[in-house]
């Protein structure tokens, strides 16, 4: 190679490499992109570490005397875990909400040595933050937690909860101790209702989005009903699924490409699993769920193409008159958010009783008889408008508010009658903090 | 609610998104140092006059000659634009988060136009089975053991600018991938297709030149970021010049 051209090419690429740095908007995107697909999480278990396995198991109606609110005694913990928290029992288990976006599900027993131990792991939603907790319940109230008798004064007011936490990633193990125990807030008239089934796949809460096992972890997240979408198979079958298109945001396989409406059930059973390897369930499996596995009261069915309407409603309500022959209260709602699935609604064959919700005009909700307005929360939290429509018989439900500032906002300001989210334990922790309860009507539709 | 809003969320934890994100701001880098040569840099005629002066040669000018040297039987073309038609024929695996999916032939066609400027503009049409098999599943009731029948391929348009350093060419490409699916499942057929993002890098080294071609290998990497999918290959091409 002749060796001036050589040195006039490095000479082009001289100059090129030396000229300054320019300030690359790319650059930010990229950051951006980067820092936005973060990797999955392992939720921690104590395996054979467990103290719960030598423990006897304990019946939630005396596990019910802990819930209330409970103050933060060690200060070196309070900025991950705030002054002070919620504990609730949901499904056997019991719930921590922390002020600041984490949450801790923990199972509970009592040990032979007299003392009350609850254990399970803690997660900081969306970060990759998580690890174990075990935390002790001694002395007199321990004692009489576990004989299953009602805790006097004494021992209430005495009572803690101590023990530690640790982190994944990180060596050590940090105490930590919670006391001056006060009972929670009612929350009448309010609701929160769990996006997704429970949560985003991107929040990495232990199951996929819309799948069963998040409908089993949503009760114990703070949720009182859940939102789940559906779509129609090339079959007909309703499946639970939020995008119109499988692709890899959200489900595995190396032939799960295209569109739902293409592919029949057996298709999807072959072909598609969910983020976290469960499967794609149908409407109907979910429904079931619910009422078998949970403690959900109610149920929005975000309908996302009208073709699956009339087998969605029929579904519906097939899975009310099982409820309630289980003597079990579960309210469902047909979610419209467009024109097309108001008019698809309109001419589906409805049992009496049916209820709506609209995402549209409040006006449209009165107008189909609806008894749920849900506007999106980017309208603004709409006091007046809000104010309004409970005055008109509806109830209010925002979506979807995942962030604390927003939704501290929302809480005071507009005093919906529920709030859609990703977070339900975020939700249940402000409200503990700055709810009121809602107008709203009576009897109220949702639990 | 609506399943648009959903699309700005990125939920899938993925290196082979980080990956394509990279190679999108390389391409990006890639297309702005274009302009920005395509706007600051005099006319190509300009250029060989100022050659011809005795300054110093375009770096155009340096790339034809360092082509010229890796195949001295090519002459040097009379006028400064040239388009040249490609074909690649290739063999390649595929990978979805990594993990082999399978191993297939590729396709490809690709159209340049070759310029005095820095970067050339590479467009390429390209096809190739990403993986298939054949299996018996059991789906469960009310289906029970089934026998499925699958492939995936793909078909992309892709552009780019390509980077000529004596007998190597380096191509950045962005472009769209059609995700084909074909599947049979207890004895029905669909075929689904989806449309995503492709991003592409490619290296050809050229090893023989005539006057109407030349001919060399590649190597070439694709990534489908939404699809998590990449695709690593290598093979045969060769260019014709068609001449503008």
């Amino acid at each position: 190679m002749n060796s001036e051209v050589l040195l006039a090419s490095a000479r082009v690429a001289a100059k090129k490499l030396s000229r300054p740095p320019r300030p690359l908007p790319g650059a930010v995107v990229l950051l951006l992109l980067l820092s936005s697909c973060a990797q999955k999480v392992p939720i921690p278990s104590f395996d054979e570490d467990s103290l719960l396995s030598e423990a006897t198991p304990m019946e939630p109606a005396s596990l019910r005397q802990l819930e209330g609110r409970w103050t933060l005694q060690s200060d070196d913990a309070d900025a991950f875990w705030g002054d002070s928290l919620s504990l609730v029992v949901r499904q056997g288990g019991i719930s921590l909400f922390t002020p600041h976006n984490a949450y801790a599900l923990l199972d509970a027993g009592c040990l032979e040595s007299g003392e009350l131990v609850l254990e399970g792991y803690w997660r900081e939603a969306p970060s990759t933050r998580t690890g174990l907790l075990q935390l002790f319940v001694r002395g007199d109230a321990a004692a009489q937690l576990c004989a299953g008798a009602l805790l006097d004064e004494r021992a209430r007011t005495e009572m803690r909860l101590e023990g530690w936490h640790d982190e994944r990633g990180e060596d050590g193990q940090h105490s930590i101790e919670w006391g001056d125990w006060r009972p929670k807030r009612e929350m009448p008239r309010f609701f929160i209702l769990a996006h997704r089934g429970g949560c985003r796949s991107s929040d990495y809460c232990g199951a996929s989005e819309n799948s069963l096992e998040v409908i089993k972890l949503a009760a114990r997240f703070g949720a009182d009903a859940v939102e789940v979408d559906v779509l129609s198979t090339a079959d007909g079958v309703p499946i639970l699924f939020h995008d119109l298109a499988f692709s890899a945001r959200l489900v595995n396989g190396p032939y799960c490409y295209g569109p739902v409406s293409e592919f029949t059930l057996a298709h999807v059973r072959a072909l598609c699993t969910l983020e976290q390897g469960e499967r794609v369930p149908t409407l109907e499996e979910a429904l079931d769920t619910i009422i078998d596995e949970t403690e959900l009261g109610g149920v929005w069915l975000d309908i996302k193409d009208a073709r699956s309407m009339q087998a969605a409603i029929d579904l519906g309500e097939q899975a009310r008159q099982r409820a309630e022959s289980q003597g079990r209260a579960l309210s469902l709602v047909y979610g419209l958010y467009s024109e097309e699935m108001m008019d698809a609604y309109r001419a589906a064959i409805k049992p009496d009783g049916a209820s709506c919700l609209v995402e549209l005009g409040r006006k449209d909700a009165i107008e189909l008889g609806c008894q749920v307005w849900a506007p999106r929360w980017t309208r603004g939290s709409m006091p007046d408008k809000v104010s309004e429509a409970q005055q008109d018989g509806l109830v209010v439900a925002f979506w979807t508010l995942d962030e604390t500032d927003f939704i501290d906002h929302f809480l005071q300001d507009s005093k919906p009658n529920a709030l859609l989210t990703n977070r339900p334990w975020l939700v249940f922790e402000r409200y503990q903090r700055l709810g009121e309860s809602p107008p709203g009507p009576e009897p109220f539709p949702f639990p | 609610m609506s399943p648009r809003f959903s699309m700005l969320c990125c939920s899938r934890p993925s290196a082979a998104a980080r990956w394509a994100s990279m190679l999108g701001l390389l391409t990006a880098l890639c297309l702005g140092e274009a302009a920005q040569a395509w706007a600051q840099e005099a006319p190509p005629n300009a250029t060989s006059e100022a050659a011809s002066d005795g300054a110093p040669p375009s770096c155009a000018q340096a790339r034809r000659r360092v082509s010229e040297c890796a195949h001295s039987q090519r002459p040097e073309p009379e006028d400064s634009y040239a388009l040249a038609l490609g074909l690649r024929l290739g063999w390649g695996t595929a990978h979805q988060q990594w993990a082999l999916i399978g191993n297939a032939p590729s396709f490809a066609a690709v159209l340049s136009f070759e310029s005095d400027y820095f970067l050339s503009p590479v467009l390429q049409l390209g096809y190739s089975t990403l993986a298939s098999e054949q299996r018996s599943q059991d789906l469960g009731p009310p289906f029970g053991v089934v026998e499925v029948e699958n492939s995936l391929s793909a078909l992309d348009l892709l552009l780019g600018p390509a980077i000529e350093l004596g007998p190597v060419r380096l191509v950045l490409m962005i472009g769209l991938s059609d995700l084909m699916v074909e599947s049979k499942v207890a004895g029905r057929e669909i075929s689904p297709d989806t449309w995503v993002l492709a991003y592409a890098v490619e290296l050809d080294g050229w090893v023989w030149g005539w006057d109407w071609g030349r001919l060399g290998l590649f190597t070439n990497a694709q990534f489908m970021a939404e699809a998590q999918l990449a695709r690593f290959g290598a093979g045969l091409c060769v260019d014709f010049e068609l001449g503008l």
